[in-house]
């Protein structure tokens, strides 16, 4: 049986494991692993990685977002990453996307350039 | 003038073998100054406070961990932020020197000579404080009977700034100050939470034909970057401040708000070589 490995976080990023739970709005200034449960917000001026044990119920933002694990509440990334297996169930706002095979994605996706990050996206654009 | 507060017991009497050649060595490199030898736990913090009456502006711990703490702790709670302090690693437990840089006593008076300053706040825990670390563990058990000691984890609850709390299982927690991680960075707090020990024997795991799961990569702790971090265990757990062993159900920890300036190997920012 393969041996799960382990890595030493960087010193100056935000590292949260499996079997860590979280209560409240989480604000990083640089890159955040994350891959435990959280009820609140998440966002870094850095990377958002969720793992796949990642439960998230709240909203994320983050400069490239990356899914493995389950997000209950919108994303907003300048680029998001759904991989294998992760799912979001909100809304989603972006201006570049990748999705693999068998992620889930249930809500609306948003990507004009008023989806980028910095902004609020207050009305809809007219086509 | 540089004051010497040697620990003769520190890692067994070493001292005694490289007196002659230590005082020798910082007569070379032109910076000897007057010596005093400790007699017993708490004498370098008496010896301190004699060598600060005098207007002494940097101090020179020749010993291990405990001798720079008691020094430290004596700066500290006097409020002497300008006095610098130097370290001579001849001690059994080094930990400060090698966050410094410090790999010998004789690379240590080069470094005293070249006097490269970099401040650090300490980290305030509860009544005490400490300079580079406080670890959290179980309470160790007893030895005696019959019934061997079995791994325990801590179940903690955690504040963050008085934004967001964390929880969960640990085999143990440490706060560290981050500066001494890596180059470059300024005071702050690092929360390390380690993941609990394993709940079944891994050869148990090998023989389970089911419910097998790719293995994962997970980091080797959980770290958190935060300016006061209050933690609470569900029991009485055991700090280790610098090696001093405190015991708390709660502890509360936060930057000092004064630094202390620490003659240092390492290319640290804000550190300069000062004449």
């Amino acid at each position: 049986m393969a041996k799960a490995s382990s890595f030493e976080p960087a010193a100056n990023e935000t590292v949260i494991a499996s079997g860590v739970e979280i209560k409240g709005n989480l604000n990083a200034e640089q890159d955040v692993w994350f891959d435990g449960v959280i009820t609140g917000n998440l966002s870094s001026q850095g990377g958002v990685s969720l793992g796949s044990n990642a439960r998230v119920a709240g909203n994320i933002k983050g400069a490239t977002v990356a899914v493995a694990g389950k997000v209950e509440g919108n994303v907003r990334a300048d680029r998001l990453l759904v991989q294998a297996g992760g799912q979001i169930l909100g809304d989603m706002y972006t201006h570049s996307l990748a999705v693999g095979e068998g992620a889930l994605l249930n809500g609306n996706l948003r990507m004009s350039e008023a989806a980028k990050s910095k902004n609020q996206p207050t009305q809809q654009s007219s086509a | 003038m540089y004051y010497y507060i040697i620990n003769p017991a520190a890692g067994k009497g070493a001292i005694d073998n490289i007196q002659d050649k230590l005082k020798s060595t910082l007569h070379q490199l032109k910076i000897d100054g007057e010596f005093a030898k400790t007699l017993g736990r708490g004498d370098a913090a008496r010896i301190t406070k004699r060598a600060l009456e005098r207007g002494v502006k940097t101090i020179v711990a020749v010993g291990g961990d405990n001798t720079a703490r008691e020094i430290i702790e004596t700066l500290y709670k006097g409020g002497h932020h300008e006095v610098a302090l130097g370290v001579i690693p001849i001690g059994k437990r080094n930990v400060l020197a090698s966050h410094l840089g410090l790999t010998s006593w004789r690379q240590a008076c080069d470094v005293l000579s070249v006097r490269r300053l970099a401040e650090f706040n300490l980290i305030r825990c509860n009544q005490d404080v400490c300079i580079y670390s406080c670890g959290f563990s179980p309470l160790p058990i007893s030895k005696e009977g019959p019934v061997e000691a079995v791994e325990t984890d801590l179940d903690y609850r955690v504040n963050i700034d008085g934004h967001y709390q964390v929880s969960g299982k640990a085999s143990g927690l440490a706060v560290l100050n981050q500066k001494f991680l890596r180059n470059g960075l300024s005071n702050g707090l690092v929360l390390q939470i380690y993941p609990p020990h394993p709940s079944a024997p891994s050869w148990w795991k090998r023989l389970r034909p089911w419910g097998r799961q790719a293995a994962t990569e997970q980091p080797a702790y959980s770290q958190i970057h935060a300016n006061k971090i209050t933690i609470e265990f569900s029991h009485a757990t055991q700090g280790l401040l610098d090696g001093k062993k405190i015991i708390s159900q709660h502890y509360n920890l936060s930057l000092s708000e004064h630094s202390l300036r620490l003659i240092t190997a390492r290319d640290i920012a804000n550190s300069t070589p000062v004449n």
